[in-house]
This record gives structure tokens, C-alpha cells and sequence, in this order.
């Protein structure tokens, strides 16, 4: 047995072979779990199923990545966007997704929507979180409200907090962060380590959103181990806003610059998305919109149109196929805010989607 | 920049590769004195300003001391130029709060406004590093290092600057002179001191600071079992943060080939007050013996003097810590419990007759005490902590078994590591169990968020 050659106060001391071993065991143990965990932790998503409204799991990627590979094992089309997606104002069944697979006659479309799941956030989805967003169909919402302004844009002058902090590009384009550069270099790195959203999936789904051991202190005669019930959290049914229309919240109108799309970090980052889909094998249908163009001033509400178009011509030039959502002409009331749709507003525009010409095609051209 | 942080890790791997690539150039130690200057800058730009007026300055001291007919006049231009920038910016709102407090006192209206600047980081640990090195030039202990460049590395080496070791010339200047070779042996050593270090910070000392923290903050809040809990918590959270923080400075120089000193020798395994202070903050506590201490008289001029001497330095040694009250007392805790323990030891009731687990149960509550001083934001919540411990109901401390089971687990390996089952806990199967349960621990019981280094602030 060779002494270490430096003075010590413990027998730590490894030697390279040691240490391949002891990193060789670590891997294999993270490994085990990490793998082991999508067969011992029961998971069984019923008809409209989505996930549980992302402001209570934090950031569970891990999760959202589970139900992406469900997703994509049984449903034909998968419906990514924001939560005008998810159904901020409704139950399950009275999501876009629901009406979407009423007017389709099947269930074939999953609701992948997420809170606050901005076009940038897509964009980290597909890049970072995409494992089994490949070889299926996927219609992607591309929503306005995140190209309204330079602060929805993620390039304000002000720092902002933003949702899906982990989602965003850390480095670039360059973003106006909260964040410092090394918790930026952490977000990276869990991109690379997938254990580490793993890790935070364990927090959300058995210890209050807290760490392990953050959790010990709050539980202090509690076995951190027999928390662990290998149940993933209920299915989540009801909605989270109140369900009533924007004018009766009587909110103001609003006067938004919206930007130019060539000028969008959002828009940017969305392309990017696409692109990242078409990549993976996956057949894309666009969705623009909805976006309540009623609480919107007249010179805004031109705005909002005119940036709509520009949109469409860049979508067109590249050959994307796309359904506007402004076309379904939904009436003021159908709206809970700026963009959430209440029951009503959900069942029109699938209505209307379903039978979209250019919808129909990328429609019957899946599995061919 | 945080040892235990991503942005370090990055840093790091360049500062190594380059160092290594320029390993036979001179260029070898301009660019660490660039990479320390790079990790000490990334906290405030202006504190490398003053961090290269200080090298500056000694650097000048050193070359002089060599060959100036009044070299008293050159170290005391050094030392007070360090103490004065000590002073002035660790020490100036500590002394114009008092002076007001005086004024006050007196009757006056006017108050002198406090000095608005914020004590840069390291501080303390860099003015000693310096202010050793003239005094062994004075001394003759130390040749003078003619190199500004290497000086400059020697003074500034980002593994010690935040929070020491406070490494000594005659132990860095060689090793720095040497041209250095790349060795398996030094990564896989320097991984396993950084390795340990941060299980200690992260693992252990965030965990244990969530109760410690909890606690301290509102003590009149708690019953006196959480009080005395929160003061186990502290004692160790202290002693994981820093001597965790100490591993991973010594770990990163011995990946680069450096040895520093050992600072922590499992100091809660002391039998007396003296050999705590020979097992805790080596560093600093031989600084203190070597140039305080000895300077001052130490143990030769009779029994008297010897404790002057003692409660003199540990006073200062207070102080050192921090611009408060709070650590003079704790400073003057430490001297009295030296003093009388030192009469204790000499009698052959105390030497023979008490076991040495009795001694070390001793010395380690002893020592939790003078924490509570040491931790207490203010005199009067150490005072509410004290007196809650011995006289509020002793209702459920809400203490997690797991720190319990984490300091009795360690402890026992201490104890393990000091007796014949040493050999044991340096077989191969046990370190490979130990490290690999540590990456386990780490990746999945993390405490989310980061807190600072203990040791930062002084």
C-alpha cells in the first residue's frame, strides 16, 4: 500500500486506478437509477392527458421528456406550444388537443403544451430535451405574445425573470439574463448531465420542489429513502385561471409595439426549433397564434397584423405548412386574456383547423 | 469565483493546461500570476489594483532588507503599509462605530460618517502571506525573491488567495522556482483533496448551515435543545466549510504540481486548547505563534509573561477574524480557556487520571461555546443562545437525524483515522467506497443553491 506523499487528516488519498474505479462504480450506480427510474415509477396518462401545470413542478424536464416518448408511442401528432396549448383557462377535456381529436375523429393528438413555454423554450426543448421528439408529427404553436414586445422578446433593457430559465440560449444570441454566468454554466451543463434533471424530477415529484437534503431538514425524523412511493404526481385536471372572459376581468387595452420578425429573438429561435424537428425525421404543421387581437389598440392591433404577415412570407419562403388562427375570426369573448382561450374559443378554432385545407394534407400524409 | 462553481471548473482546466504547456518557459508564472489576478479581478477589478500595490510594495521591502543599512526602517515601512491597509479597510468602520459610540457617550452631536467601502476578499489572508515574507527577510530566514513576476505568484496564487492557506515564502518560493512536471500522481491526489473538500462544503457544510442558520437567526425563537443543536451545527458547519474550502485550495495547487500546507488536523479530536490551535487554521495559528507570539516574549520570561503573551495573541487573533466584538471575546475565550486549561494539564490529576475521550468531549464544548460568540451576529443574541441553552425547556430541537448520523459518522472516522485502524481506512476498497458514495451523495442530496464560504469574510 503506497503513502500519499502530501500531508493529510483522512486516508482519501486515490490513486489512478482507484479513482477510475471509484468514477467507473459512480457512473454505473447514476446510471442504473437514472434508466431504471422511467420502468419503476408508474406512469399511466389517460385520454387528454397533460402535464401537471408546470409552475408546480418547477422545471421537470425529466418528466416532460417521459411524456414525450409516451406521447410519441401512442398518440400520431404531438402538440407543442405555450399554455394556450396546455388550456391555462380549461379543464383536460376542453383543451385544443381535445376538440383537435373530436373534429379529427381519433385520438391522435397529445397535448405537449407547458406553462410559459415561450418559442425560445421549444427551441431548448428540441435541442436539449428532444430524445423522442423524432420519426412522428408534431404541430408547433407559434404564438405573437412572445414577439409583442422587447421584454416578451427576451432582449429588453431591463433584466427580467423569465420562464424556463434553463430552456434559453446561456450564451447565444445574447440575452438580457437575470442570471449570472455561472448559474447559466450550471444550466448548460445539465444539457450535458442528464442526471441532473433527473435529480430535479426526484424534488418536484417526492420532496416539495426542494433538494433531498433541504427536505431532510424539514422532515428531520422522516427517511428520505421511503418518500420515494415510485408514484409519479397525480394527473392534473383542473384548470388554473378563472375561466372567465378578459373583459369581464376588465382588463385595459393594450398597446403593443410587436417587433419585426427578422429583428425576433424569439422568431429566430423558433425557425430554429423547426429546423431541429425537420432534422429529427419529424413532420411539422405550424400553428400562428391565437392571439386576442381585440384588447389590442387599433394602431397595435395593425401592427400585430402586419408582423403576422411577415411571419407567414417567411414561412411560405421556406416552405413551411402552417394554419393561422387569425382567420377562424374569434370573437372577443372567446378570450380569457391577451392569448388563453376559454371552452368556446378552443372548440372554434379546432373546428376550423380540422377542416383546413393545408391541415387536412400534412393530416393525410401522416404515416404515408 | 467559488471553488464550487462551473465558472471555476472552466477556469481551472485552462489555467492548468496552460501552465503545464508553459511549463520550462519563464511565461510558466506570469500566467498564474494573470490567472490569480483573472480570478481575483472577476470579484471586483479595483481589488487587483491592491492587491498589486501590496506585492508592489513587499516585493520592494525584500530586495531592500538585503542590502540597506536600516533595514528596520524598510520592514517597518512594509508591516505598517500592510496594517494600514488592514486598517483602513477592515478596520475603519469597526473603529469609527466605537469612536461615535464614545462620542456619543460624551455628549456630542456630531458624528463621524462611517467609511462607505466594502472589505475586499482575502484581504487578510494576502497582507499575511506579505507580511510574513519581510519578516523572515528581516530575519534572514528567507532569501529575497528578485523576480517580481514570481513574487507577484507567490503572493497572489489563486488556490490561497480567498481564504489561505497563509502559506509562508520558504515553502511557496522554491516551488515556485522549480520548473514543474507533469504527474499522474498530482492530478489523482490533487482530485482527492478537492473531491473531499467539496462533499465537506456542499454536502455537509450547506446542510448543516440550514440549521445553524435557521437557529442563529432568531435564537430567542428556539427552546435551548435546538440552541445547543444549532451550536454542534455551527461547529461542525465551520469546520466542514473551511477546512473544505482549505482541501479543494490544496487540491487545486497539487494538480499543478504545488504542495501546500496541511491547515485542518481533525481539530475536534484535541485534547487541550494547545492542540486545537495545533490542529485548527495551522496556517493562521503558526502565523500567529511565529510572528506575535515569540516577537511578544512566548513562554520565556516566566509564567506571567507567557500568559500576557498568549491572551495578547489570541486577542489580536480575534481580531484578525473580524472588525466586531463579538471575535475579540471569542479571541479572549480562547486565551482564558488556554490558560487555564495549560495549569490543568500540568497537574497529574488532569494528565493521569481523566480519559482522553473525556478530554477531547471537554475541549470540543469548550471550544462550541467560544462559537457561539464567533457566530452570533451581535453580543446579545450569543448571550440569548448561552443562557437559552441552560435555561429554556428543552422542547423538540426538530435536528435531522441525518446530521446527526453525518457528524457522529465522521467524527468516527477521525477517531479511526488517529488509531490503529488507520491501515484499515486506507485500503483500496474502502477509499473507492468512501469517494464513490461522496459522487452519489453530491449529485443526488445536493442542497440547491450555493452558500459562501465561511472564511470569506475575513
Amino acid at each position: 500500500m503506497k503513502s500519499s506523499s502530501i500531508s493529510v487528516s483522512n486516508a482519501v488519498v486515490l490513486t489512478l486506478r482507484e479513482w477510475l474505479a471509484a468514477v467507473l462504480l459512480s457512473a454505473a450506480a447514476i446510471a442504473v437509477v437514472y434508466y431504471g427510474w422511467g420502468s419503476w415509477e408508474r406512469y399511466e396518462p389517460g385520454p387528454d392527458h397533460r402535464e401537471t401545470c408546470w409552475a408546480e413542478l418547477q422545471s421537470d424536464y425529466w418528466a416532460y421528456m417521459r411524456w414525450c416518448k409516451y406521447a410519441r408511442d401512442h398518440y400520431d401528432i404531438l402538440l407543442m406550444g405555450d399554455s394556450v396549448i396546455w388550456g391555462q383557462e380549461v379543464p383536460n377535456n376542453e383543451t385544443i388537443s381535445h376538440y383537435l381529436n373530436e373534429y379529427i375523429g381519433r385520438e391522435a393528438v397529445a397535448n405537449l403544451g407547458n406553462d410559459g413555454l415561450f418559442m425560445a423554450g421549444l427551441s431548448g426543448i428540441v435541442r436539449h430535451y428532444g430524445d423522442y421528439l423524432g420519426d412522428t408529427n408534431v404541430i408547433i404553436q407559434c404564438s405573437p405574445l412572445w414577439m409583442a414586445s422587447p421584454r416578451r422578446d427576451l432582449h429588453g433593457e431591463k433584466k427580467s425573470q423569465y420562464h424556463h430559465p434553463r430552456l434559453i440560449p446561456q450564451l447565444d444570441p445574447r440575452i438580457n439574463y437575470y442570471h449570472d454566468l455561472n448559474t447559466r454554466l450550471g444550466y448548460l451543463s445539465e444539457h450535458v448531465f442528464r442526471v441532473f434533471p433527473f435529480v430535479r424530477h426526484l424534488m418536484a415529484n417526492y420532496y416539495d420542489n426542494t433538494s433531498i437534503s433541504g427536505w431532510m431538514m424539514e422532515h428531520p425524523y422522516s427517511d428520505p429513502f421511503a418518500a420515494i412511493t415510485f408514484r409519479s404526481s397525480p394527473v392534473m385536471a383542473e384548470k388554473q385561471g378563472r375561466g372567465i372572459d378578459w373583459e369581464a376581468k376588465e382588463m385595459k387595452m393594450a398597446d403593443e409595439p410587436f417587433l419585426d420578425p427578422a429583428e425576433s429573438i424569439q422568431f429566430g429561435l423558433f425557425l430554429d426549433a423547426v429546423e431541429g424537428l425537420k432534422k429529427k425525421n419529424t413532420r411539422v404543421f405550424i400553428m400562428i397564434g391565437p392571439y386576442n387581437q381585440h384588447y389590442l389598440v387599433p394602431e397595435s392591433r395593425e401592427r400585430l397584423f402586419a408582423m403576422v404577415e411577415k411571419i407567414k412570407a417567411v414561412f411560405d419562403e421556406r416552405g413551411y405548412q402552417y394554419f393561422d388562427t387569425f382567420t377562424v375570426g374569434l370573437p372577443s369573448d372567446t378570450f380569457g386574456d391577451s392569448c388563453h382561450l376559454l371552452r368556446e374559443g378552443h372548440d372554434m378554432l379546432a373546428k376550423k383547423m380540422a377542416a383546413d385545407p393545408a391541415f387536412r394534407k400534412w393530416l393525410d400524409g401522416i404515416g404515408k | 469565483m467559488l471553488f464550487n462553481s462551473w465558472l471555476f471548473l472552466i477556469f481551472f482546466v485552462v489555467t492548468a493546461a496552460g501552465y503545464y504547456a508553459l511549463g520550462r518557459t519563464r511565461l510558466r508564472t506570469a500566467w498564474l500570476v494573470l490567472a490569480s489576478y483573472v480570478f481575483y479581478g472577476w470579484l471586483n477589478p479595483l481589488y487587483v489594483a491592491l492587491i498589486a500595490y501590496t506585492t508592489l510594495v513587499n516585493y520592494v521591502a525584500g530586495i531592500r532588507l538585503e542590502s540597506s543599512p536600516r533595514k528596520k526602517t524598510w520592514l517597518a515601512v512594509a508591516v505598517i503599509n500592510n496594517l494600514l491597509i488592514l486598517g483602513v479597510f477592515k478596520y475603519a468602520g469597526f473603529a469609527v462605530e466605537n469612536l461615535n459610540a464614545l462620542l456619543g457617550l460624551a455628549g456630542a452631536s456630531y458624528a463621524i460618517p462611517e467609511p462607505g467601502h466594502l472589505l475586499p476578499v482575502g484581504l487578510s489572508f494576502y497582507t499575511f502571506i506579505a507580511t510574513g515574507y519581510v519578516i523572515d527577510r528581516y530575519r534572514g530566514t528567507v532569501d529575497a525573491e528578485r523576480d517580481i513576476i514570481r513574487f507577484a505568484a507567490f503572493v497572489s496564487f489563486f488556490p490561497y488567495l480567498l481564504a489561505g492557506p497563509i502559506e509562508r515564502a520558504k515553502n511557496m518560493l522554491p516551488q515556485l522556482s522549480a520548473v514543474p512536471s507533469f504527474r499522474i500522481g498530482y492530478i489523482t491526489e490533487g482530485m482527492s483533496l478537492f473531491v473531499v473538500g467539496l462533499f465537506k462544503k456542499i454536502a455537509l457544510a450547506d446542510f448543516l448551515a440550514l440549521y445553524a442558520n435557521k437557529v442563529y437567526g432568531e435564537p430567542g425563537e428556539f427552546g435551548g435543545l435546538a440552541l445547543l443543536m444549532a451550536t454542534y451545527a455551527f461547529a461542525w458547519q465551520i469546520y466542514f466549510d473551511f477546512s473544505g474550502y482549505t482541501d479543494m485550495a490544496r487540491g487545486c495547487a497539487r494538480m499543478l504540481g504545488f504542495d501546500l500546507m496541511l491547515n485542518f488536523d481533525n481539530p475536534y479530536l484535541s485534547e487541550s486548547l494547545n492542540e486545537f490551535w495545533k490542529r485548527w487554521h495551522i496556517s493562521l495559528s503558526s502565523w500567529f505563534k511565529d510572528y506575535v507570539y515569540i516577537p511578544l516574549g512566548g513562554n520565556r520570561r516566566g509564567r506571567f509573561n507567557t500568559y500576557r503573551n498568549m491572551v495578547l495573541t489570541m486577542l489580536v487573533a480575534g481580531l484578525w477574524h473580524g472588525a466586531a466584538w463579538n471575535f475579540v471575546i471569542w479571541g479572549g475565550l480562547h486565551a482564558l480557556g488556554r490558560t487555564v486549561t495549560r495549569e490543568l494539564e500540568q497537574t497529574a490529576f488532569y494528565a493521569e487520571k481523566i480519559p482522553k475521550f473525556v478530554k477531547q468531549l471537554f475541549i470540543f464544548h469548550f471550544v462550541c461555546v467560544t462559537w457561539i460568540f464567533f457566530r452570533a451576529e451581535t453580543f446579545g443574541k450569543a448571550m440569548t443562545v448561552l443562557g437559552g441553552i441552560f435555561t429554556k425547556a428543552w422542547a423538540d430541537p426538530r435536528f435531522p437525524i441525518a446530521g446527526i448520523l453525518f457528524i457522529l459518522a465522521v467524527w468516527a472516522y477521525q477517531f479511526a483515522f488517529e488509531s490503529r485502524l488507520r491501515g484499515m481506512l486506507e485500503r483500496s476498497y474502502v477509499k473507492v467506497a468512501l469517494v464513490t458514495a461522496m459522487i452519489l451523495y453530491m449529485v443526488f442530496f445536493r442542497t440547491s443553491g450555493y452558500e459562501v464560504f465561511l472564511y470569506f469574510r475575513f
